[in-house]
């Protein structure tokens, strides 16, 4: 082990010279491609951040409009179900109206039809009491003359049964 | 001269326990017209050792590309990466940034001077000589070192780097001759602790070498293999200390 300044000198030197040469050939480049690549890298991974944010909001706002249109599709099913209810107890009131109409109708229909038939009845038993009348008394009686006397007796009579055994007796 | 004594006593240790060990001394090949500096064989391998690095550096660095196109790409971005990732937590991620250059320069120069002291003929052949197993050569790299320290410490902070050395002030009659001493201890024991390693490891090994040359050395050889690593290793991480120390502010 030496020690000789001469040495000292050219370590000095040497190294100086090495370390200058070495930076400006070797570490200076890797560097500046090192950080470039890092800076690329954290660019592209900021970019990709960036990205996904905007995605994430695209798809909440997609999934918002989604959601108001489904409200609105259910909103539009319930008034129309609520219009049809409406509709159907209209329709069904209606029919239940006309219904009552037609039976009244023909409930008044069948009470004048069964009067006129009692009517008609009466004055045929009329007409046939006078005609057997005329035939039990051997002549005819004016059918025009009597009907007054024969309506009468027969608004006499008891309203059911008894005429032919008043007329006999 | 301290370091005079020191190798006088080291190279009577060494001619003491082999041969080959006295032979280690400089080759002086010429002397330049200036300065009166001589080139020995620790300066050839000296250049030898950065010939090689810088030549794979350029050749590894032509066809850089952001997309990695080589597999020497691959390499020398792990190995600079590697470096960054293994100083940030020590030193902060910045720091690591700011230091690598210098700190990766410092390692691969020391690990290869290192490493040139296990050839075969290290130390015997003329142009080989492990430049680590000098002090002057360990020296001049801890004088960059503490250059450097005390650079980056006032470029960063100004005055203020020297606040450490006064702080608080009405200690500063004790602390200012501290702290200057402790700038000056640093470098020095950088050095020391690198060359003692260094040469200490090869005088064993050509101590061995001598007494037995075959498979015997072979247990040594390994171990300086991971010495060396690890003293390159220690030099360039204390530096790192140091040049973090230098630019971090007070607490």
């Amino acid at each position: 082990m030496e020690f000789s300044t001469n040495e000292l000198i050219w370590a000095i030197i040497n190294f100086v010279v090495f370390f200058v040469l070495l930076r400006l050939f070797l570490y200076r480049p890797v560097l500046k491609i090192l950080d470039g690549r890092r800076e690329e890298i954290r660019d592209n991974l900021a970019k990709a951040e960036q990205a996904r944010t905007m995605a994430e909001k695209a798809l909440a706002e997609h999934e918002r409009q989604l959601a108001k249109a489904r409200d609105e599709a259910q909103a539009v099913i319930s008034r129309a179900q609520a219009t049809a209810e409406k509709t159907k107890d209209e329709i069904l009131s209606q029919a239940q109206r006309q219904a009552q109409d037609a039976i009244e109708r023909a409930q008044r229909a069948i009470a004048s039809e069964k009067e006129r038939a009692v009517t008609e009845l009466r004055r045929e038993v009329a007409d046939l009491a006078v005609m057997a009348a005329g035939k039990v008394l051997g002549r005819s009686l004016d059918v025009e003359d009597h009907r007054e006397f024969v309506d009468e007796m027969v608004r006499k009579l008891p309203p059911a049964g008894g005429v032919p055994a008043g007329k006999t007796g | 001269m301290f370091p005079a004594a020191v190798s006088a006593g080291m190279a009577a240790i060494a001619s003491e326990v082999g041969e080959e060990a006295a032979s280690h001394g400089p080759h002086v090949f010429f002397r330049l017209p200036f300065l009166g500096l001589e080139v020995t064989s620790i300066e050839t391998t000296m250049w030898g050792i950065m010939l090689i690095v810088l030549v794979a550096a350029w050749l590894g660095t032509r066809t850089l590309g952001r997309v990695p196109r080589s597999r020497g790409q691959a390499l020398l971005e792990v190995a600079v990466d590697g470096l960054r990732a293994f100083f940030a937590p020590i030193i902060g991620e910045e720091n690591a940034r700011a230091f690598l250059p210098f700190l990766g320069s410092l390692f691969i120069f020391i690990l290869l001077s290192n490493y040139s002291g296990l050839l075969p003929g290290a130390g015997h052949l003329p142009g080989l000589a492990a430049p680590t197993s000098n002090w002057g050569v360990t020296a001049g790299l801890a004088a960059v070192v503490f250059v450097a320290v005390q650079y980056v410490g006032v470029k960063k902070r100004g005055l203020a780097y020297f606040k450490h050395m006064v702080n608080p002030w009405y200690l500063a009659p004790l602390l200012l001759p501290l702290g200057v001493v402790e700038e000056f201890v640093r470098p020095f024991a950088l050095s020391l602790r690198l060359v003692a390693n260094i040469f200490g490891g090869e005088t064993v090994v050509l101590a061995l070498l001598a007494a037995t040359p075959w498979f015997l050395p072979i247990v040594p050889l390994g171990l300086e293999l991971i010495f060396g690593f690890i003293q390159a290793f220690i030099f360039t991480f204390l530096t790192a200390i140091y040049l973090a120390t230098a630019v971090a502010e007070e607490h």
